[in-house]
Formats: C-alpha cells, sequence, structure tokens
C-alpha cells in the first residue's frame, strides 16, 4: 500500500497541497480526480520521489521511500520520458538493462497489442503512440504499483480504447495502480476507487462499488456533490467537504 | 556496480557524439596546417636558393613552427571550448525540451550518486581521450613535417619539447613532469565539480539556488586565490614544494567535499 | 556489446597517457654539459667547480666530484625547492635552515652572503610590513657558527644611511666584533632619465650594538660588485667596485669611448677608497686578496699584480693563452678567477645564432707567475641535441671545499 500522509507543497506563496491523505493499496485500480492545477502531477512527482516531500510522509509498503522502490513502481507520465532519438527497440534496451524488473516477453506481447514497430524512433512518432510506448515501458516491469498522470490526454478515440483494454486485462491484475486523470467518463468503469482532490487537500475518497451498492450513487454523481456545493443546496443537501 | 556501467557507458557514448566529431575537425585542421607550413617553408628556402643566398641563415624547421600557428591553436582551444560547453550541457540537457529525460535518470533503481560519478567520469575519459588523441596527432605531425621539408633543414624535436618558448598553451596542456600533470587537471576536475554542484544546487532550488550556485563555483576560484596569496605571505615557514602539494591538496578536498554536497542533493533535494 | 565505445575510449585514455610519460625522454646531464681537457693535467681540475646556464633550460654546477646537476633534471618537487643559483644550492644542503628563509621568505630581500672560514653570514632587507617595498632603513645580519650551529640575528637600524629608490648589498666583510657592508643606493629621475648612485659602506659592532655609515662617492651612474655574485665564498679584506658612469640606455658613443667601467678598489680593514688606473683593465680579486687585473695590448693578454692599494703594478706577466681571449667584446663572456695560486680563466660566447651548433667555452687555466698555459679544455653544451639549447656560458668558477 502506498500512503501519502499531511503532505503539503507551496510554489511560492501560492499553497498547492494543503494537507494531502491517502491510500493506493495493491490489487485495486484508484483514480485521482481534480481540475488542472489541482496538484494531481506534483502528488505523482512526491510518490516517485521526484519531487521531495519536504511536509509530510509518503511511505510504500510502510517504509519510506529508497532507490530500489524504482524496482516497485512504475510511473508513466503524460510525456515520453525517453530520448527522442532513440529507436522504441533502444528504449526497451534501455529498460532492461537497468530495471531487474523488467519483463521482455510482456513487452514484445504489449508491443505487438498497440501494433507499435521496434524499429521507429520515438520522435517521429504521433501522439498517440507516444502515449502507447510509455504505457508499453512502464507495464512491462513487473512492478507492484503503476502511477499514470493523464493518460488519456490529447489521445484518439481508438487509442483510447486500446488503453482502456490494458485496463481490463491482466497487465495491472493485483498491482496497485493510480490515474490521475479529469476525464472521467473513460475510466468510470474501469476504476475500483475514487480519490476527489480540490484545493490542495482530498474532499472524497471512496470504493466505486460500495457507493454504488450502498447510495445507488455513480462517481459522477458524488463529483457533483463534492464539486458543486450550491447546486447541492438547492438540492436541499448539506454541503460536505470533509466527509468520507 | 553492472548499471554504474551501464550508466557510463551510455554518458559516454552522449559525450562522444560530441567529442570525436570535434576531435576529427581538430585532426584535419592541424594537418593541414602542417602541410600547408612545411610547404611553405619549402617555398621559401627555394626563392633563397634561386636568389643565390646563403641557406644557412634561414632556420631549421621543425614542429614549432606549426603548433605556433594561430589556425593550429584554435584548434585546441576548440577541443577546450567543447569541454566547457558540454561541462554546462551535460546536465541542463537532461530538463530541455518536452521529453525530460532526467525523469527517467531520477527513477533508475540505482544511488543517484550514480548520475553525478558517471557525468564526472565521462569528463575523466573524454578528457584523457583528448589529451591521447593529441599526443598522438603530434606524432603523425612529426613525420609529414619531416617527410615534407627539404633534407636537411629539418629538426626533429622531441615531442616533449614542442613547447616554444612563449606558447603558454602547450606548456599548460602538455606538462612534462606528473606531478604537474596531476596538478593541472586535478584543478580542472576540481573546477568541473564546482561547477556541477553549482548546478545541481541551481537544480534543487530555482532563482535562489542560481546565486548560491554561481557563488559555489566562483568560490572555488576565489578560494584558490585567496589560498595562493596566503601561502605567499606564509613562505616564511612553507617551501615551494610544500606550497604546490598544499594547492593540490586543495584541489582534491574541493572535489571530495563538491562530490558529497551533490551527492546530499540529489538523494534528497532535487527535483525535475 | 554495446559497451564497445566506454571500453575503446578507457583504453585509448589509459594507454594513451602511460604512453605520454614513458616516452618523457630522462635527459642525460653529462651531455647538457661536456668538460673535455685538451691539453695539461686534468688535476688542476680537482675541486674545482664551475656554475652556468644553457639557454634556454636550466642553470647547472660542474664539479670535479659528482659532475653535472641542472636545476631542470632534479625531480620536480626538489627541483622547486632547489635555490636558483648554484652555489647557495651547494650551501643550502648543508645549511638549511639559515639558507632557507632567504631563498623561500618573500618578505626578505636583496641578500648577500659571505662564506668566512668558520662562519657564515647574511645581509639583507626585508619588506615594510603593509607592502611589498623593502624598508632599506634596517639592515639585517645572521650569522651563523658551522661548528656550535649558533645564529645570531641582529637588527640593525641605519642611521643616516643615503636615501634613493633602489638599495643594494655589494660587499660584506667581517673580522669580529666587527662587520662591515658595502651599499650601493640608487635613484633616478625619470624625466632626464639619469641614474644617480651612492657607494657608502656601514660599520657594525656586534658587541657595542654600535652602527655609523659613511658615504664613499656619490656619482651618475652605478655601481657593482666585480663579480656579480651575492655570494662570496671567501672573506676578502678588500673589495673591487665596477662604477659604470653612464645610463644603460646611452648609446657607448655618448660615453667617450670607454666601454669598460672604472674600478674602484675598496680596503675593508685599512678603509680605504681608491680609484684604479687603467680604465681597459678588469680588475679581480686573488685567492689572498692580492689585487690583479686583466688586459688586452695588441695581441697580448698581459696580467698584472698590484699592491694592496691598486696603485703600485708589483708584477706584470703575459699569458701564453692558446685560446683568443677578449675582455671587451659584447658578445665574449669572460669569467676569471684565482684558484691555488692559478689563474682560471672561461671564455663563453653569447653570440645566439639559431640553428648553428652551440658556441663552446673555452677553458685555460695559467701559472700566477709565470703566465704559462697549465691547461687548455673546451666545455661542449648539448651535446646529444636533447634540449634545442642555443647558448651555454660559464658565470662563476670557485673551489669546492671553500663550502
Amino acid at each position: 500500500m502506498i500512503e501519502v500522509k499531511d503532505v503539503y507543497k507551496k510554489y511560492g506563496k501560492k499553497k498547492v497541497l494543503n494537507g494531502i491523505n491517502f491510500t493506493i493499496p495493491k490489487g485495486k485500480i484508484s483514480s485521482l480526480i481534480g481540475i488542472n492545477g489541482a496538484g494531481k502531477t506534483t502528488i505523482l512527482n512526491h510518490i516517485m520521489n521526484l519531487l521531495p516531500v519536504t511536509s509530510g510522509e509518503i511511505l510504500i509498503d510502510g517504509e519510506k521511500f529508497s532507490p530500489k522502490d524504482y524496482e516497485k513502481l512504475s510511473f508513466i507520465p503524460d510525456a515520453a520520458i525517453m530520448l527522442p532519438e532513440m529507436k522504441i527497440r533502444e528504449a526497451m534496451d534501455f529498460m532492461q538493462e537497468f530495471y531487474d524488473t523488467w519483463n521482455e516477453e510482456r513487452a514484445q506481447e504489449i508491443l505487438t497489442f498497440f501494433r507499435l514497430n521496434e524499429k521507429d524512433k520515438i520522435n517521429t512518432l504521433s501522439k498517440g503512440n507516444v502515449a502507447k510506448v510509455n504505457l508499453l515501458l512502464g507495464l512491462s516491469l513487473d512492478v507492484d504499483y503503476v502511477l499514470m498522470d493523464e493518460p488519456f490526454s490529447g489521445i484518439d478515440i481508438f487509442t483510447r480504447e486500446q488503453i482502456a483494454e490494458v485496463f481490463t486485462s491482466y497487465l495491472v491484475e493485483d498491482k496497485g495502480v493510480l490515474i490521475t486523470t479529469h476525464e472521467i467518463h473513460e475510466i468510470e468503469f474501469l476504476v475500483d476507487r475514487v480519490i476527489l482532490m480540490d484545493e490542495g487537500i482530498v474532499l472524497r475518497e471512496f470504493n466505486v462499488e460500495e457507493v454504488r451498492e450502498n447510495e445507488g450513487r455513480s462517481i459522477v454523481d458524488i463529483m457533483r456533490e463534492v464539486y458543486m456545493p450550491y447546486a447541492d443546496e438547492l438540492n436541499h443537501h448539506q454541503p460536505n467537504r470533509l466527509g468520507k | 556496480m553492472k548499471k554504474f556501467i551501464s550508466l557510463l557507458s551510455f554518458e559516454m557514448n552522449r559525450f562522444l557524439k560530441f567529442l570525436v566529431p570535434t576531435l576529427l575537425v581538430t585532426a584535419v585542421v592541424q594537418i593541414f596546417v602542417t602541410i600547408f607550413s612545411s610547404l611553405k617553408y619549402n617555398n621559401e628556402l627555394e626563392k633563397i636558393i634561386a636568389q643565390g643566398e646563403q641557406l644557412e641563415t634561414i632556420p631549421n624547421f621543425s614542429l614549432q613552427d606549426i603548433t605556433g600557428n594561430g589556425i593550429y591553436q584554435l584548434s585546441i582551444m576548440l577541443i577546450v571550448l567543447v569541454f566547457v560547453f558540454y561541462s554546462f550541457f551535460i546536465w541542463y540537457r537532461e530538463w530541455l525540451g518536452k521529453n525530460t529525460f532526467i525523469y527517467r535518470l531520477l527513477m533508475l533503481p540505482t544511488n543517484r550518486t550514480y548520475l553525478l560519478l558517471t557525468k564526472s567520469l565521462v569528463f575523466l575519459i573524454g578528457g584523457l581521450l583528448a589529451f591521447s588523441f593529441q599526443f598522438g596527432l603530434y606524432f603523425i605531425e612529426l613525420k609529414i613535417a619531416e617527410w615534407l621539408v627539404m633534407d636537411g633543414h629539418y629538426t626533429l624535436l622531441n615531442i616533449h619539447n614542442v613547447q616554444p618558448l612563449y606558447d603558454l598553451v602547450q606548456s599548460l596542456l602538455f606538462p612534462t613532469t606528473l606531478f604537474q600533470f596531476i596538478s593541472r587537471y586535478s584543478f580542472a576536475f576540481a573546477a568541473l565539480m564546482s561547477l556541477f554542484v553549482g548546478i545541481i544546487i541551481e537544480r534543487s532550488f530555482g532563482l535562489k539556488g542560481l546565486i548560491i550556485g554561481a557563488s559555489y563555483f566562483i568560490g572555488f576560484f576565489v578560494l584558490y586565490a585567496l589560498l595562493d596569496s596566503l601561502l605567499y605571505s606564509a613562505s616564511f615557514i612553507l617551501r615551494p614544494s610544500q606550497e604546490a602539494i598544499i594547492m593540490m591538496v586543495y584541489q582534491f578536498l574541493v572535489i571530495g567535499i563538491s562530490t558529497f554536497i551533490s551527492h546530499l542533493l540529489l538523494k534528497n533535494k532535487i527535483k525535475i | 556489446m554495446h559497451k564497445k565505445k566506454l571500453l575503446i575510449s578507457s583504453l585509448i585514455a589509459v594507454f594513451g597517457i602511460i604512453i605520454y610519460f614513458v616516452s618523457i625522454p630522462t635527459i642525460n646531464e653529462e651531455d647538457l654539459v661536456k668538460l673535455t681537457v685538451e691539453a695539461g693535467d686534468e688535476k688542476l681540475l680537482d675541486d674545482v667547480y664551475f656554475n652556468g646556464y644553457l639557454y634556454d633550460y636550466s642553470l647547472f654546477h660542474w664539479d670535479s666530484y659528482e659532475g653535472v646537476t641542472a636545476n631542470e633534471t632534479l625531480p620536480y618537487l626538489e627541483g622547486l625547492d632547489a635555490a636558483e643559483d648554484q652555489s647557495l644550492r651547494i650551501l643550502q644542503k648543508d645549511y638549511p635552515d639559515f639558507i632557507n628563509p632567504l631563498l623561500y621568505d618573500t618578505n626578505i630581500n636583496l641578500y648577500y652572503v659571505l662564506n668566512s672560514g668558520n662562519r657564515l653570514l647574511s645581509g639583507y632587507f626585508e619588506n615594510y610590513e603593509d607592502n611589498y617595498y623593502v624598508d632599506a632603513s634596517t639592515v639585517h645580519l645572521n650569522i651563523l657558527n658551522k661548528e656550535t650551529n649558533e645564529e645570531i640575528s641582529e637588527k640593525v637600524e641605519r642611521e643616516n644611511y643615503p636615501e634613493g629608490d633602489q638599495v643594494d648589498i655589494v660587499g660584506l666583510y667581517e673580522e669580529y666584533p666587527v662587520v662591515k657592508i658595502l651599499y650601493t643606493t640608487t635613484s633616478w629621475n625619470s624625466e632626464y632619465s639619469v641614474e644617480k648612485s651612492n657607494l657608502s659602506v656601514g660599520e657594525y659592532n656586534l658587541e657595542t650594538k654600535n652602527y655609523k655609515e659613511t658615504s664613499l662617492l656619490n656619482d651618475n651612474g652605478n655601481f657593482y660588485d666585480y663579480s656579480s655574485n651575492f655570494y662570496k665564498a671567501k672573506n676578502n679584506k678588500i673589495q673591487i667596485i665596477n662604477y659604470y658612469p653612464y645610463n644603460v640606455y646611452d648609446e657607448p658613443e655618448e660615453t667617450n669611448g670607454s666601454n669598460g667601467p672604472t674600478s674602484y678598489l675598496y680596503h675593508f680593514v685599512e678603509d680605504t677608497f681608491i680609484p684604479l688606473k687603467d680604465s681597459m683593465a678588469k680588475y679581480f680579486i686573488g685567492n689572498d686578496n692580492q689585487v690583479f687585473s686583466l688586459t688586452n695590448e695588441g695581441e697580448e693578454l698581459i696580467l698584472r699584480q698590484y699592491n694592496q692599494t691598486g696603485e703600485k703594478v708589483e708584477q706584470e706577466t703575459v699569458l701564453d693563452n692558446e685560446f683568443p681571449i677578449s675582455l671587451y667584446e659584447e658578445d665574449q663572456y669572460p669569467i676569471v678567477e684565482v684558484i691555488n695560486d692559478r689563474l682560471f680563466i672561461a671564455q663563453s660566447a653569447t653570440d645566439e645564432i639559431s640553428d648553428q651548433k652551440i658556441l663552446p667555452t673555452d677553458l685555460q687555466v695559467f701559472d700566477l707567475h709565470s703566465g704559462e698555459s697549465l691547461l687548455t679544455g673546451k666545455i661542449d653544451y648539448d651535446t646529444a641535441s636533447e634540449v634545442n639549447a642555443l647558448e651555454g656560458y660559464i658565470d662563476s668558477i670557485g673551489k669546492m671545499s671553500d663550502f
């Protein structure tokens, strides 16, 4: 389990994270939802230790971060993080060289599934294909946790469908997945848990299945409730900013 | 360890993309100057013979006539420039553009200090490579000049004596004692490591970091000059050899301290 | 294996460096300065040393015991510490605590060292505390007893000393408890580019701590120690000062013919200061306080010995020289020394013609009384062309046992 505890972050005077608390359990797909600029990418960077945590604590399986955790955590950001002049094969070789958890078989499967050519240079690929390469590199690692930052942004619909298929496959089975997005409808039916963020704090963290069964509400319903308190007032509901 | 070598090889390949073309350009320029100078000298000799004057009045041709050439010296400065350029670029390139490779580097499952060590080692290896390359070039130029210049008018200079009387560049870069070599190149390496600390500080702390980082880098030189002048005033207790050793120790200290500071920053403070 | 490039680069780097350092030539000192005796008894050179300079390579020292030593061929760190002056380097080995401050302390300037039997003396000035200017008002004397290793340090305030821009010590004499110091003080007037110099002698009593200074001569021009070394291996009672009446920037034509200096003889004990009359003669002191001069007269080379005041010629000999010895040519550089009652003359050429073989130094030894040639030899430089030297010359001759 990844635990984010009381994390604060300021950029100059602006408070981006104002005491963030949530968890990412293994075996579930969690979604971090918030508007642009809410601090989602910042949290991901914190978890991956790409941005040092100055206030608060992040524990990976109960322990503070250490470099070997990079064999446990895979980060798939929304831009390619390989040298653009590399061919796909070279990028894969790079990963294989440095990560003990690299799974070449799986990489080949994903390659075929996405219909990518090893010999293509990354800087010749379309945006959709770059996203696929990112996924390829991120998912071919036998890690415990996969973090994805806006995996669908700027991607055409057919690629999105392909990517969505990945989430339902064995490729993410029993991993702890965290997806950040502001387009909930793409993954509404894929995610197990939702974390709603606004103004630097977690407004609500819930299990999708439970809420549907117990309250009969969808993710969008909850979101409407949480993000539009005046609308709720109109509907005679109490604003519930801190409830679970 | 295996991953360290992989990373080192990776960085080295990237550096060689800059270094090798530069060395080749230098080689072409220098050989051109060699051939040109030798033939020009032959021309002058022939003119003197045609005029019937004494051949003894014109001095012999030697490697010094080539290395003293302005364009030749520029070719060596070119290599130095590439090193200076790359010492900044080697770090800042990771943050350039949309596809920031620094993510990948920082997420490698290895001690982050490997980043520092590999980036500095490529300068060490690249530097010695350029040194050896130039040394080999001298040798080739010697042979070409000997072959081209009219017999009896060529003085074979020992390569280690290729130090025209007032040529600072050659005598700086190609010293004839091991002590001087280590002393000078460890100065350059200490400057490099100080620059790296400065860059890492800037990358870790933003604008504030730029000022601190630049101060650290400049501070290395300032402290060096201060130490030198302190030793000068303390000359009543120190011998010149002791002073030279102290300056060298200072350089190694800077290398050690810089490495340590960079290590701490990379581990705890650096951000993408 | 894509680590090929790394491997190749590393190999070239490592082997390149190794080859570079392995191929640095070791210079054979014996090829740098080669002394050949062409006629006469080699044994005359026993205990003799020569100091000189190989341009543009290194200062060197040759003696009959150890052959050639050159500062440049010393191990680097040792070379950094080695005294530039070859005589001081020899002294430094035996008396490092005495000599090292003179060499290394940047505060100590303008030193003069006297080797007087069982004592070593040094006279020097120091800088003012705040700046790099020499404090001419105080002269420092250090006296080392070689046997007991005791060292005395005296700070002597010069009262009524001549003011000027530059001070130098050009002579030192000691006879306990008195130490006598010869100074030259020069001032230059930049408007007329004329230098005026003062020659003065200071007398210090080590017991009474009394000091008095007297001016000997004031004139336009400069005064120099006749032998231009700041190390004297003998406590001579007399000193010869050469006086150059013209400014260095003047053309020779403006000086009314005479190329050479006029010389003065100062007697430390008698306190006499007498001009030496023959302006064409090269005066020097023998190994037993004798006054000698050498003159070219026509084809002949005449050696004269004078009485103690330099006024009367006591003996005149024609030297039987094999090689020509020119005392006045600008590019000839003769060094003259009397050792064990024999006259040594080393004549070096300082004419740089690039690419010609380096001109050797001619060495001749004469009997002091008969003028007979006892030895002729040559000193050849850079015989294996290892260091690309352009010229070589000898600038002092002496006796090793004087150290």
